[in-house]
């Protein structure tokens, strides 16, 4: 447990003097402060517009701080020959994923916090929030925060056995495809062909479905919204259940894969 | 040596310097010559590159929320820029599929419905002039929100103010009076375009339910003024036709109103339903309210006056 540790503390330290992480923070804080002067030209849905912004870029800036520094957390090991070292120390390979994998999420959640509190501050700025504001924003925060931990999962998997650029590649298809989930379904149950239908509903369940995590929005933080919807925390349950689950299977395979290459 | 390397520096920076401040001078007015130079494009293409709402929603992998906002605020910009308008082939061709797009991302954007509805009912140049896309738009907005009366009280408005069907707009008034929170002055304002449009008994058993039923006293004093205007119009209408009536077959008119009335059309009133006598000029035989009158009278729709004597007098 301790040599799992160290590896996320040790990878925690290495991502934050990564200056693409300072870049991407730097430009989804720029992204949520627009939103502010945006916000202005939208007909009295200023708070809609900072919360949406404010969101998307936690989202989508998270997601690529999570590509770009998942692909590359083995990769770079085994570049630098730094892996040999490592694995000389008692420390198992097992060990040495989990760390990574937790490093990685320990920054992303650093990130994350600091987007947030960017967005926070926008509201405050526009005067339309107090703590119960503030309170409502972090379950949607939290999923994002699960999307995140899967796709870091799926790049950290990649990147046991393929090259960054590719390991981005393959991790970006998977996410285009985990919103096409249900579409895969419906276009299974569409077709005759029973063989096709069973493809389509094993692919439905291999492929992340990350629809799961975008139930949450504006209209759930805005208490004053036109159709205000308090959200339901066994749902907030259930995505985090399947998101536990899923990444688990992703970094066994990714453990299961490295247990079996060859440094020589 | 190294004091050569350091003045070699130095002059390089500045000679770079230079270049730069002059290069970012220069940029301005060669800018501004080549959009000169190539002047007005001629008209604005208006392209819409995505005019499929639901692909645009498959394309937006999650983010529906903010492509709604960003599609919102490219509406009003493509609404608001009268310049941008002007150079269009037609005004605001687009305009309809943007709030189709738009309300597709977020079917809880009201303003997309309500708003949009203004920008294309509107008549040219201030709007689109297309109302039946306004209609659209809305009937969109009450299929996601069934149980919201706002989205019914806007179509009834655009029926109102830019179709001129009041029949349509009193009646969808009345649909949205009917809806869970709807304010109550929904049924006076249905009862009144209902008149406007000639259905005179729906309104008038209207503005009597609004009258006996109402909780404020504003809207119970409204349709108490609307239904007594009703029998002041109704009445002197009558007494106009009888006074006609009696010219044709007496070559003058009565001294007093009090004549006109037998057995036969005793319902009609010369007093009016506060009291005081109907105003008489026997020289013209013109019947008005009388100047003492306690009566607030709220006009009546003339077209209403051939139904009601074709159904009084046959």
């Amino acid at each position: 447990m301790s040599g799992i540790l160290v590896i996320a503390r040790n990878t925690f330290r290495e991502n934050i003097r990564d200056k693409v992480l300072y870049n991407l923070i730097l430009f989804a804080l720029i992204m949520i402060l627009s939103s502010l002067v945006v916000g202005q030209l939208s007909l009295g849905n200023e708070v809609k517009i900072i919360l949406d912004f404010g969101l998307a870029s936690i989202s989508i800036f998270g997601m690529l701080i999570a590509v770009f520094l998942g692909v590359g957390l083995v990769y770079k090991e085994l570049d630098k020959r730094t892996i040999y070292a490592l694995l000389a120390k008692p420390v198992h390979r097992y060990e040495f994923i989990l760390g990574k994998y937790l490093g990685l999420l320990y920054t992303l959640f650093v990130n994350i916090a600091i987007m947030t509190a960017g967005l926070e501050l926008a509201l405050i700025y526009h005067g339309e929030t107090g703590w119960g504001g503030f309170l409502r924003l972090l379950p949607a925060v939290f999923l994002i925060f699960l999307s995140l931990a899967l796709i870091t999962a799926l790049a950290l998997m990649f990147s046991t056995f393929s090259s960054p650029a590719l390991s981005a590649l393959f991790t970006f298809f998977i996410w285009m495809a985990g919103h096409f989930g249900v579409d895969l379904l419906q276009f299974g149950e569409a077709s005759k062909s029973v063989l096709y239908k069973w493809l389509c509903s094993v692919l439905y369940y291999i492929i992340p479905n990350l629809s799961v995590f975008k139930i949450m929005d504006s209209r759930h933080i805005i208490r004053s919204a036109a159709y205000y919807q308090p959200m339901d925390p066994s749902i907030l349950g259930n995505a985090f259940l399947y998101c536990v689950l899923y990444c688990a299977v992703i970094v066994s395979i990714a453990i299961l894969i490295f247990l079996r290459r060859d440094f020589k | 040596m190294k004091r050569v390397h350091s003045k070699f520096v130095a002059r390089q920076s500045i000679l770079f310097g230079v270049i730069c401040l002059i290069g970012a001078f220069l940029i301005v007015p060669v800018q501004n010559g080549i959009e000169k130079r190539l002047g007005d494009t001629g008209p604005d293409p208006d392209l819409l590159y995505f005019s499929s709402p639901s692909a645009v929603k498959k394309m937006a992998l999650g983010y529906e929320n903010i492509l709604a906002d960003i599609y919102w605020l490219r509406t009003i910009q493509y609404y608001g820029r009268r310049d941008e308008a002007d150079k269009r082939i037609i005004r605001y061709k687009n305009l309809a599929a943007l709030l189709d797009i738009t309300t597709t991302l977020d079917p809880d954007l009201v303003d997309a419905y309500v708003a949009g509805s203004f920008f294309l009912g509107e008549n040219e140049p201030l709007g689109a002039g297309q109302p039946e896309e306004a209609l659209k738009i809305l009937d969109k907005g009450i299929q996601a929100h069934p149980q919201e009366w706002k989205f019914l009280y806007y179509k009834g408005l655009v029926y109102y103010v830019y179709v001129h069907d009041f029949k349509a707009a009193g009646n969808t008034w009345l649909d949205a009076s009917r809806m869970p929170e709807a304010p109550e002055y929904l049924e006076g304002l249905a009862a009144k375009s209902l008149s406007e449009g000639g259905a005179m008994d729906t309104a008038r058993a209207l503005w009597q339910r609004q009258y006996e039923e109402a909780t404020r006293d504003d809207i119970r004093e409204n349709a108490l003024n609307r239904l007594i205007s009703l029998k002041v119009a109704e009445d002197i209408w009558a007494l106009e036709f009888l006074l006609d009536v009696y010219r044709l077959e007496n070559g003058i008119y009565p001294r007093r109103l009090s004549e006109l009335i037998s057995n036969e059309n005793g319902r009609i009133k010369t007093v009016d339903p506060l009291g005081t006598p109907y105003s008489y000029d026997p020289e013209t035989g013109s019947v008005s309210l009388s100047p003492q009158s306690e009566v607030l009278y709220l006009e009546v729709p003339e077209s209403y006056r051939e139904d009601f004597l074709a159904k009084l007098f046959g």
